[in-house]
Formats: C-alpha cells, structure tokens, sequence
C-alpha cells in the first residue's frame, strides 16, 4: 500500500479534527429550541435566539473562569404546572480551594458567590433587547453552581444556589430602587448540597464588582471580541 | 506534488495538535494554582499564573480543551431537572 493515500488521510482526519474542535463555541452553550418542553418556552428560544448567542458569547469570551451549564434558554420552576417562562442560565464558578471562603458559613458563602456571579448574569440578561416588555417572559432564574469547600477532589461535590425572580422586582433590584433583602424574600431560591435539596438559604446580596473588573492573567482574547 | 501537499497538511495538523496540548498544560498549571474564592477585595485574589518568570498565554480554546479533559472527574450533584425545568 502507497503511502500516499494513508498521508493524505491522516492529513485530512487531523484538519477535520481541528475545524470540528475550533467550531465548538457560544452557540453549544444554548438549549437546543426542541427541548423547551411547551410551545410558550420553543416560541421564546425561537424568538430571542440572537440575544441568547450574545450572552453565551459574552460568557464565553469575556468569562472564561465561567462555565454555561445544562443549556442557556427559558425555563420553568421545577414541579410548576403553571408556564412561566424565566430567563435562564445556569453557570459553574470555577475556583480553586480557599481557606478563607471554607471558613464562612455556608449561607455566606452562598450569598458571595450569588453576589459574584448570579447578580451580573441577572443584570446581563435584563438588559437583553425585547425580554422586559415581552409579557411571555415571566422573569429571570440564574443558578450557581460551584465545588463544595472541603469535597474529595476526584468526585467533586457540587453546591447550587438556584434563584427565580420576577422581571419587575429584577429591574426595581437593578436600578436600586428595591432593597435587596426585599428582592431576596420576594424570589423562588433552592440550595443544593451534592445530591441533597437543602432549601432556602437566608441569603444576602452585596455590591462586589469582580465580574466587571477581574481580568485573568495571560488571557488573550479572541480578536474581534471587545468585552463590555 | 501531491505527496508533498499531503506531507505537509499531515505536518500542520500534528504542529497544531500538539501546540495545543502544550498550551493546555500550561493552562492546567496556570488553574492548579489559580486562588478565586468568592469574598474579599481583588487584591487578594492570587493568579499563580508565572511559568520560569513568564506569563503563559491562555486563549479560550485552551480552556476548552482542559474542560473536555474533565478536570473535576465525576461529580455529586442533583438532576438538573430538580433545580430547573426544561
């Protein structure tokens, strides 16, 4: 047999590997529109397609300590018979261990870490073109997620604050005409521990501009992004 | 003609292949030593991020990769469908 062909197929077979790897990207982090599970929430992904990609563009790029987790799209409360229809991402925070976070009770360490992440992945989907006056859209659900303090490194346990809110109560909480204790009563929140729902955490939001301000060493961002 | 072609594409792509390998490790380095914790100021944030007195280049594609690697292995965690419904 020539060598020839099998270079050549070889060849071929590492570019196609390459192409493949190079296109994976913002637009995996969306939730395929065929699994929203009513007509409501695929008319929705449908519709707000464009904005969804500029958000999971800005996690992606702008981000990169931030994971996008089970499908950015609009979402239900779990067990809700009702069809309200929430904004919904759900992100992984990724960090190393810490002493000093380990230290803090765990409902401190979930109001940091909603504080940090889940506060600008709120303000960033509020502010998205056409969801404040569109009457389907009920409100907005971020989920944190993040590795449990103490939790053995090969099977990681994983901690999630997931919180549900109303638009009008975001916008008011945005522009800092609700207090936040007030936002957090009014919201739908769970805490989960590894396998185990904990329930509702009495969590606290505070200012913390890490997001907007925390600019990982060595990144090079892709040309073309602008981060804003 | 067509062999050399066919040399040097298979060339490229192993060039690629293991460039990113390379950076990936370096990512890897990078991340195990990598401080985030979710309170305090920035300044005490800590990026270990100094390879022999350089700082390595990470882009998002590196990022990826280390991600497809599955650092964290397996985790213990709830059924997404118990924090939110499709």
């Amino acid at each position: 047999m020539s060598r020839r062909p099998i270079a050549t197929a070889l060849a071929v077979a590492i570019v196609t590997l390459a192409v493949a790897f190079a296109h994976a990207g913002p637009a995996d982090y969306l939730m395929p529109v065929e699994k929203h599970t009513t007509p409501k929430g695929r008319a929705l992904a449908t519709k707000y397609r464009p904005q969804l990609l500029e958000f999971s563009d800005y996690v992606y790029h702008c981000l990169p300590y931030v994971e996008i987790r089970n499908g950015l799209g609009f979402k239900r409360l779990p067990k809700e018979t009702v069809d309200n229809r929430y904004a919904s991402v759900w992100v992984r925070a990724e960090q190393a261990p810490d002493p000093t976070f380990a230290a803090m009770p765990l409902e401190r360490q979930a109001s940091a870490m909603f504080s940090r992440y889940g506060v600008p992945m709120l303000s960033r989907m509020a502010a998205l073109p056409g969801l404040d006056a569109d009457p389907d859209v009920y409100g907005y659900s971020v989920a944190v997620e993040w590795i449990k303090p103490g939790s053995n490194p090969n099977i990681a346990t994983m901690e999630i604050l997931a919180v549900f809110a109303d638009k009008a109560s975001t916008k008011a909480f945005l522009n800092k005409t609700l207090p936040s204790a007030d936002y957090v009563q009014g919201m739908k929140l769970n805490f989960f521990d590894g396998d185990k729902e904990v329930g509702r955490l009495p969590i606290e939001i505070w200012d913390d501009n890490f997001v907007s301000t925390y600019k990982v060493p060595g990144y090079e961002l892709e040309k073309g992004k602008v981060c804003s | 003609m067509r062999s050399k072609i066919a040399t040097v594409a298979a060339l490229i792509g192993v060039a690629f292949l293991s460039g990113a390998c390379a950076t990936s490790e370096q990512w890897a380095e990078w991340r195990a030593h990598t401080t985030h914790f979710a309170s305090g100021d920035h300044a005490s944030f800590s990026m270990g991020n100094n390879m022999q007195g350089t700082n390595p280049k990470v882009t998002r594609l590196d990022i990826d990769k280390s991600r497809q690697e599955n650092w964290w292995g397996r985790t213990i965690t709830v059924e997404p469908g118990q924090v939110i419904q499709n």
